[in-house]
């Protein structure tokens, strides 16, 4: 009866719930001074509420991660270019063996403590005790305190990306905070959003999906050039009409067809490649799937200007398949729309084919089943009409985030779409060929592939990796684990001085949200 | 006879409602836990970066309270309910019961006022509509009907957003309220009844056309019942025979059918909720469901329910008052 | 009367053309229309109802797709109705303390969202066209059982029931004679209600993976429209499916409308009562 009397006493509070926060507003106010009007610069986003932003209450995605950057700074940051520039760090050298950061003498904490080299070392220990999922401190042996305001990493083995996934990622922490609780994601506001960022946390609505942030003026590199931002959902259309009205001072995605009209009306965009290619993922322990010929044959089977005409509107780029970056040149499109050349090579895996027929592998007509989440419904039914019009018996299914992960995760299907974002570091490669995330390849059948992948890791000298991940590329587009298709366009509207960080922020987030567009 | 009747069925009624909520409780957490999927698993996928071990996979777990066998996961469900917490939402990095109090009240307030608009016009309409049944008008209220059931609920939303919110602007166009509103007391009441008229508007809409054709079934079949033609032949006044005669008992039949108006107001909320980005549990149940955060769906589900069956008790103690009245 | 006999024409005639459509799909089931065209035409000599993103032409996609939408939506809705009917007569004459319990355990089912049980399905069978129709009428019976069973219970309470029912008269004749034809119009009601929401629900289990999205189907087109909803595009996109949907809904209550007169008349009630 326990659990039925605590339903009860439940829904007794939610019914009290209904008019106190109706009435009262069911926002979590963190400080009390009422915000002033006219200097606030209003970002639209569709979503809105990505969390609160601190490093364990933001949503795992990425602009989750984004707003929390606002609030909490990393020991360096990307600019414009794409390369490091200081954040928290004043200064920093990497060798073989490590690195060592020097901190900004003026960084506080937003609660006016110093910080120390003490709180990255904090936020190491804890990061490693309470592990985030988009963080691999794996490979860091040791962290120490030089001095108050010198800290040393060393590493196990040199770890090229060591920058870009760790010292460009890793929000710092101050253990008089984070440190002050036993767990530290059950930390609440207003200390789990107290950083030492350009930017404090000022209101966070969950109700409304609203983050309001209010300039941190004693920021060590300098005051801010606004003195508000506020983060509001709103949907594509309404976020359209406020930038036409300049009510909207930037707008994370506008709809295709507006982004045309809004850029002969005079508003800036930036238009830019989201990195987050759509692949179509072979399952090479499928027997029918296993051949590399067959993987190939289907590749030259796909038409992707078609795709990028109809699924995208135009709004996409053909990517390599070699794996890292847009297709360049496409005279070097290794599979080019070829049906005879598919066929060929079908023919060579030992397939027949009577004209018009269905493809015969081993006196049986080849069915195959391509698994697609809902969000891909337009381009699976292309593929699957493109592959079924050379003959290959295709079904599409389409399923809900969480049966098409477990399904990948199990190796539950013949072919899929995916996607999976390839900004920041290049190590991406080899997390996306032999990662464990559900829709890595956890391909290892070519050990030259798996070596260049993994010597690439702790190759520090730039020139030599990027030779070792070039060789990657052209191993991987031989074999063919998957089908790296298009990658989508998309435009956001954002005044002067924002700009596409090239690379992506942070981990490699494709935002035009980069914090140093604040900053004086 | 009729204050009877309903005193001798409270008790059952309670009774069986008790029971059927435990029912609830069981079958939600062995639905949910036996669907193909982990959250760890979406988790994972959605991080920007990662190279996870299984040892870092066990640690999330071990945190998150995802380990252990399904039997265990259950005993701490059920004791963890028992003192009315309701889990932690992995997706949303905060206590279920925080995110159903907060989200909670804004769907229910949108769903009862749509509710109270699609009764009064469902139920007028229905009554009129069958009052007028083989007129010449009624091929017409037919075809607008079939046409308005036609359309599916995220279109006559964005109709309404496109009309009213961005070419009229007579309505707001996005929110609960305006971003970070600071009004108090009548104005922030005016304020939210303003942003409300768009979503309530949609979802009367959508409910309306289904109520009316049902009120009016059911009114036709009673006007085929000796004693209205009786009550008619003896001079009973139009007005009164809706009244007294036509409305109640069509009340009956369309009060019956509250918990099937509820799951089609769920489920045209949450386009509502997506298309004027207003506040609310349907949108966070169906994310819920498909990131397989499972403590946030089970608690929402729970409340739904629970709001579903107390209204179903309602409705049960109203149609047998409606009932014994004749 | 001319308007009115116009419109019984243009029903009937819409309810034939219906029938025939159902009976040639079923026989020669068509393939899905090529994705060969322009993508996102508005309506044009070319293309009458424009077409959708993949460049199909949407008429032939709501001809192709007629035959197994409204062969679909009529089976779930009359078996929804079927089902829903038997069980509240069951509530209504067995028993009180059984019937209280078949009335509870609907309440459960109704409690529980549909979507979790769905999955579940789907991820245990292999997904088919009986599957779906099972699923289809599996969710949507407990809603109409309530309302069957109150109006059930009025039914009851009258003379010539009552009266049957002296004379020792069975279930199943109870049932037929007395209770079916005299809630006709509400059983008419609730089988379009269930058409149309067994059309549209179509489309959202094709999502779950439990129907082939390349089979093409009224409220999968509807939902198809859905990520272009801020394009002018959509108007026409929405408008090809819908207005298919509209056209079948309404032949239905054509048929419908007959069928009340007939039970009306049969009934001995006045049509206008004014």
């Amino acid at each position: 009866m326990r659990p039925l009397l605590s339903c009860f006493t439940l829904s007794a509070r939610l019914v009290v719930g209904v008019f106190m926060s109706l009435l009262a507003g069911a926002s979590v106010g963190v400080a009390d001074d009422a915000p002033t009007r006219g200097t606030r610069f209003v970002i639209a986003d569709e979503v809105g509420d990505w969390g609160i932003p601190s490093p364990y209450l933001h949503d795992r995605r990425g602009p989750g991660f984004i707003l929390t950057s606002l609030v909490f700074d990393t020991l360096i940051w990307k600019d414009a270019t794409g390369a490091f520039v200081p954040s928290l760090a004043e200064t920093w050298t990497v060798d073989d063996t490590g690195a060592t950061f020097t901190l900004h003498p003026k960084a506080r904490w937003h609660d006016g403590v110093p910080v120390t080299a003490d709180d990255v070392v904090f936020t190491v220990g804890m990061f490693r005790e309470f592990p985030l999922a988009s963080l691999d401190l794996s490979r860091i042996q040791s962290v120490r305190a030089l001095d108050d305001h010198t800290v040393r990493f060393e590493m196990t083995q040199p770890f090229a990306p060591f920058l870009a996934t760790i010292a460009g990622v890793m929000p710092i922490v101050g253990r008089h905070l984070h440190g002050a609780v036993e767990t530290p994601m059950t930390l609440g506001l207003p200390q789990a959003a107290i950083g030492s960022g350009p930017f404090r946390l000022e209101h966070y609505d969950r109700v409304q999906g609203a983050t309001l942030f209010r300039a941190n003026h004693a920021y060590h590199r300098g005051r801010p050039t606004v003195e508000e931002i506020a983060f509001v959902r709103m949907t594509p259309p309404v976020a359209v009409a406020g930038v036409r009205k300049g009510t909207v001072d930037l707008a994370t995605s506008v709809p295709v067809r507006d982004a045309e009209s809004l850029a002969a009306a005079g508003v800036r965009l930036l238009v830019h490649d989201t990195g987050h290619p759509v692949r179509l993922k072979y399952n090479t322990r499928h027997p029918v799937l296993a051949d590399g010929r067959v993987r190939r044959a289907f590749a030259h089977f796909i038409d992707r200007k078609r795709v990028i005409e109809t699924v995208y509107l135009g709004w996409a780029v053909p990517w390599d398949p070699r794996g890292l970056a847009p297709l360049a040149d496409p005279a070097r499109d290794p599979y080019p729309f070829d049906p005879g050349a598919g066929q060929r090579l079908l023919e060579q895996a030992g397939w027949s084919r009577t004209p018009d027929g269905p493809w015969i592998r081993e006196n049986e007509a080849v069915r195959l089943d391509l698994l697609a989440p809902r969000a891909q419904e337009s381009l699976a039914r292309l593929i699957g009409q493109q592959l079924g019009a050379q003959g290959l018996g295709v079904a599409v299914r389409l399923l809900d985030r969480g049966a098409f992960d477990e399904a990948l995760r199990q190796g539950a299907y013949d072919l899929a779409l995916t996607s999976h974002g390839l900004l920041g570091d290049p190590d991406v490669f080899r997390q996306g060929v032999l990662g464990t995330r559900p829709d890595s390849d956890r391909y290892t059948a070519n050990p030259d592939l798996v070596a260049a992948l993994e010597a690439q890791v702790t190759q520090t000298d730039p020139a030599r990796r990027q030779a070792l991940l070039a060789r990657a590329g052209e191993l991987y587009a031989r074999d063919l684990p998957s089908y790296v298709l298009v990658s989508p366009r998309r435009a956001a509207v954002a005044p002067e001085p924002f700009f596409f960080t090239p690379g992506g922020v942070g981990p490699g987030v494709p935002s035009v949200l980069n914090k140093l567009a604040f900053l004086p | 006879m009729s204050r009877r009747a309903t005193a001798r069925s409270l008790p059952g009624a309670v009774f069986g409602y008790a029971l059927t909520l435990t029912l609830l409780v069981c079958l939600n957490f062995v639905a949910l836990h036996a669907l193909p999927g982990d959250p760890l698993t979406v988790l994972l996928g959605d991080a920007t970066l990662v190279f996870p071990d299984e040892a870092l996979r066990a640690r999330l777990a071990d945190l998150h309270g995802l380990d252990g066998s399904l039997g265990e996961r259950f005993l701490r469900y059920v004791g963890r309910l028992a003192r009315g917490d309701l889990g932690w939402s992995l997706s949303h990095a905060a206590p279920v019961r925080d995110l159903v109090i907060q989200m909670l009240p804004w769907t229910l307030a949108l769903v009862a006022c749509a509710s109270v608009l699609a009764f009064v016009l469902g139920l007028g309409g229905g009554v009129e509509a069958a009052l007028r049944h083989g007129s010449r008008e009624n091929p017409w209220i037919l075809a607008t009907l079939a046409f308005l059931d036609s359309i599916p609920p995220f279109v006559k939303a964005i109709l309404i957003l496109f009309v009213f919110g961005l070419w009229l602007e007579v309505v707001p166009t996005a929110g609960a309220l305006a971003p970070f509103s600071d009004t108090t007391g009548l104005a922030r009441a005016l304020e939210l009844a303003h942003h409300a008229v768009a979503p309530v508007a949609t979802l009367a809409v959508h409910e309306t056309s289904k109520l009316l054709l049902f009120a009016r079934g059911t009114t036709l079949a009673l006007l085929s019942r000796p004693f209205l033609t009786v009550a008619v032949a003896k001079g009973v006044g139009p007005w009164r025979l809706r009244r007294a005669y036509l409305a109640p008992n069509a009340l009956a039949a369309v009060v019956a059918r509250t918990a099937a108006l509820m799951s089609g107001m769920m489920a045209g909320a949450v386009f509502v909720e997506t298309v004027f980005a207003y506040p609310g549990i349907g949108r966070l149940a169906v994310e819920a469901i498909a990131v397989r955060d499972l403590p946030l769906a089970q608690g929402l589900f729970l409340v739904l329910g629970a709001v579903i069956l107390t209204l179903n008790l309602v409705a049960d103690l109203i149609v047998l008052r409606l009932d014994a009245r004749g | 009367m001319t308007g009115r006999r116009a419109y019984g024409l243009l029903g009937g005639g819409a309810g034939l053309a219906g029938v025939g459509l159902i009976g040639a799909g079923l026989a020669f089931p068509l393939a899905e229309p090529a994705m060969s065209g322009p993508p996102l035409r508005p309506p044009s000599a070319d293309f009458w109802l424009g077409t959708n993103a993949l460049g199909q032409d949407l008429l032939t996609c709501v001809l192709v797709a007629a035959p197994g939408t409204m062969s679909l939506g009529l089976a779930a809705g009359v078996a929804t109705v079927g089902v829903a009917l038997l069980v509240a007569f069951a509530a209504v004459v067995l028993p009180p303390g059984i019937g209280r319990l078949i009335l509870r355990g609907v309440d459960t089912l109704m409690a529980l969202p549909a979507l979790v049980p769905a999955m579940l399905v789907a991820s245990l069978l292999r997904p088919g066209p009986g599957v779906l129709l099972l699923l289809l009428v599996a969710f949507a019976w407990p809603f109409q059982v309530r309302a069957l069973a109150a109006l059930m219970r009025r039914e009851r309470s009258r003379e010539s029931y009552r009266l049957a029912r002296g004379f020792g008269a069975g279930a199943g004749y109870l049932l037929r004679r007395h209770l079916v034809p005299r809630m006709l119009p509400v059983l008419v009601a609730l089988t379009i209600q269930d058409v149309r929401r067994a059309v549209m629900h179509a489309a959202g289990l094709a999502f779950l993976g439990l129907a082939d999205p390349t089979v093409p189907n009224w409220g999968a087109m509807l939902a198809q429209a859905l990520p272009l909803l801020h394009d002018p595009s959509a108007l026409w996109l929405i408008l090809a499916p819908a207005g298919a949907l509209s056209l079948f809904i309404f032949s239905l209550f054509q048929i419908g409308l007959r069928l009340e007169r007939w039970s009306h008349h049969a009934l001995g009630g006045r049509l206008d009562p004014r």
